[in-house]
Order: structure tokens, then sequence, then C-alpha cells
């Protein structure tokens, strides 16, 4: 029992100036009386669901019977009928009956609530007592300010008795109503978070940035190393070695093809191609991988393939 | 603290863009420290400027195909042909067929002739 306690809501409702009652709130919207206190010297930050009495609050009912009829979320359907100019009050939302044509509206004046206002979260929600406070069930009178307040049992609508031709006993406070959030006033405008909206999209445009401009590469080439390749030049030693052994004057032309691994030498005379041949072929050491022949003024070394 | 976090996420955005000037800066350095780093890219593998740079001569460049050119150099002098040499051995980024020395006795110099495949 304890526990289903310490999990109930905290519903507050605003009576008047200097009284503000504590409910616990029931999962079946049943309200439990715990506490008056005086609301100049309670911590209003804490509140989160607060009903205000008609003492702060007026509303109105009308018919219409148009069943495509709806009413603009910011429109005040009874101005005309209010003192109050339309940036003086608080409105809620206009609220159709689920069982007849009728349309209802609560307003506040902000003179009025201003007080508390400046004391209490934004996070609150604050509903009109007369328009979510179900006494049906309990079939008795409350006062809500300086009305006298019943629930209709053939309608959705609560009524309002005059205290001089009043003489039913009256309800001290809430406690076994029910509470019927289906209806709230709009106090504090939720306003877009552009600021956020905004730094989250130039977020996501750095994002985009970083990624074509400069990461993008640096990941692919992580991704797909370039292919190396040894491009060593078989001959070149055979070059070397044989370049140093012929004298000046005598050869022609010199022809490396790295394709057919062959050098070919072309002398100046045939002796100078058969006495370098001789030459050559005492290297074998050497030049054991590669097959040298002579024919005419050209000496041709061709590397031996495996088989 | 809407505010705060639009600021903080503000702050993150401008230190990606930071990050991504100075790793595309690290790219450009490091690509620049390698001296064949214009054979990776289609945009530099066949710009003539570079290939002399790297062979630090003059040479002739003939495109074959889109990823195929030839090169000539002419005229190298003996003492400058193991140099030469060394360079088409040292290529690492492009495949080496064909490598042709030719020694034009008559000026005593030597020409060279290959064809590279670029990636």
């Amino acid at each position: 029992m304890g526990t289903s306690r310490l999990n109930m809501k905290k519903l507050y409702r605003l009576v008047s100036s200097d009284d503000l009652e504590i409910y616990n709130l029931k999962e079946s919207g049943e309200l439990l009386f715990c506490k008056s206190v005086n609301p100049t010297k309670f911590n209003l930050k804490k509140i989160r669901h607060l009903i205000i009495s008609a003492h702060f609050t007026n509303w109105d009912t009308k018919r219409i019977e148009n069943i495509a009829y709806k009413p603009n979320s910011t429109v005040n359907m009874f101005a005309s009928q209010s003192i109050y100019e339309k940036d003086k009050v608080f409105i809620t939302l206009p609220y159709k009956s689920g069982n007849t044509d009728y349309w209802t509206q609560a307003w506040a004046p902000k003179n009025r609530l201003s007080p508390f206002l400046k004391t209490i979260s934004k996070k609150i929600k604050i509903y009109p007592e007369a328009l979510t406070i179900n006494g049906s069930k309990k079939n008795t009178y409350w006062k809500s300010g300086p009305l006298i307040l019943n629930s209709d049992n053939h309608s959705d609508f609560i009524n309002i008795n005059f205290q001089e031709e009043f003489n039913h006993s009256i309800s001290k406070n809430l406690n076994g109503f029910i509470f019927e959030p289906s209806i709230e006033f709009i106090i504090f405008k939720k306003k877009k978070p552009i600021g956020l909206i905004f730094s989250i999209f130039i977020l996501l445009m750095s994002i985009i940035f970083i990624w074509f401009h400069s990461l993008n590469e640096i990941i692919l080439e992580k991704n797909n190393p370039p292919t190396l390749y040894e491009n060593n030049i078989s001959g070149m030693k055979l070059l070397e070695i044989i370049q140093s052994s012929i004298p000046d004057g005598v050869i022609q032309n010199i022809k490396f093809d790295q394709r057919t691994d062959s050098t070919t030498y072309t002398f100046l005379s045939n002796t100078n191609a058969l006495e370098f041949f001789i030459l050559a072929s005492e290297f074998s050491d050497t030049l054991s991988e590669w097959e040298i022949s002579n024919e005419a003024n050209v000496v041709t070394f061709k590397k031996k393939r495996d088989n | 603290m809407r505010w705060i976090g639009a600021f903080i996420i503000t702050l993150i955005s401008a230190v990606i863009v930071f990050t991504s000037f100075e790793l595309k800066s690290w790219t450009i350095n490091l690509r620049s420290e390698d001296v064949q780093g214009f054979m990776r890219t289609s945009d530099t593998q066949l710009n003539l400027n570079s290939w002399e740079a790297y062979f630090d001569k003059e040479i002739e460049l003939i495109p074959i195909s889109e990823k195929i050119v030839k090169i000539n150099i002419s005229n190298i002098e003996p003492k400058d042909l193991p140099e030469s040499i060394k360079k088409f051995e040292q290529i690492k980024y492009a495949s080496l067929y064909n490598l042709k020395i030719i020694l034009n006795d008559q000026i005593k110099s030597f020409n060279i002739s290959t064809t590279i495949t670029l990636p």
C-alpha cells in the first residue's frame, strides 16, 4: 500500500492566492487529498501538474453542429465574451465533447497567474479545474473559487450553481473526484530549437565536408594501397662487366633488350667481335647465366631460361 | 541548455573542418615527399614536367594508350648511364616493359627507350 502511494503522481490544486492543495493521483485518475499549504511559502518549482480553480479561470461552451468544424489551435472561441484583450489571457486548445456537439475552451487572465508563473517550472502542465474534474462518480458539489460546481450525469459539462439559492452540502476539497487531463493551458509556447537544428545541420555539413575533402581519400588509400612493382633490369650487371672489358674505338653499337633478356654488341670488324667472344667465353663462371654467341661482327648474350 | 548544446556542436563542427584541412595538408605533404607520387593519379601521370623532374633529363613521352606510355631518353653520356638506368629500376608505381639501351658509337652516347604501364 505504502509503495503504491510512493508511485503516485502528485497533483496540485491552486484554489486561491493563499491556498494550494496537494493530492495524490491514482492511476484511475482518482484524487486523494493530502494537505493544504500556502503557495507563497511553497517551492512551486517542483510542481509538474497543477489544476487551477475558477478563481483564476473562466470557460464557456458552444454548440456547433457542423461536424467538419475544426477551429485553429490558437483561436480564442469566446474572445467576444471576455472582458480581457486577446493577449492578456492564457487559453486552452478548443476541445470538443466526445458525446455531444459542444465545444469548450477555458481562459485565464495573465495578471492573476503571473505572480505564480515567475516561480514555477517551465515543464509544468496547468489544467482548468472546471474542464478536467469529473465529480459524477461522487455525485456531489464542490467549491471552485467563487463558484459552486457539480457534474451533470447526463452531459459532459459542469453545472454552475449560485450560492444564494444553494442549500446542498459542498465537498471541502476534491478528494475522491476524478481527474481527466484532456485539456490544458498553453502557458509556455515551445520554441523550435532552431539554433540546435542549425548546429546539427552544420555538423552534418562538416562531416560531409571532411569525407569528401580528405577522409575519403585517406581511407581509400589505406584500404587500397598502391601496387608496387619491382623493375629489376637483370642484364645490367652483365652490361657493367662487359663494358669494362671492351677497348675504346672497337664497338659500333650496344643494344640491350629487357624483354628478351639479351644484349647485342655490334663491333666495327669481325676480328674485334671474335676476340671479344673468346674473351667473354673465358668468364664462364661469372657469365654462367648467359648464352654467348658470335655471328660476323655481332656478339649476343642471351639469358638462359629455366625449363 | 539548448544554446550550450548548439555551441558545443558548432565547436565540434569547426574542429572537424579544421582537422579536414590539416589532413589534406598532411596528405599533400606526404605525396610531395614521394618523388614518384605523380605516377599514381591519372591527373599527373602524363605530365611531361613531372617525368623530366624525376629523370632529371629531357625526355620524350609518347602516349600509346590511356595507361601505356613510351619513354625515350636520348644522348645519355656513358657516365650518366648507370644513374639513368637506376631511375628506371626504381620506378615503383608503374610496370616497366621492353627496356632498350642502344649505344650510338658515333656520338658516344646512349639512347634508352622503354614502355611503361601506369596504374
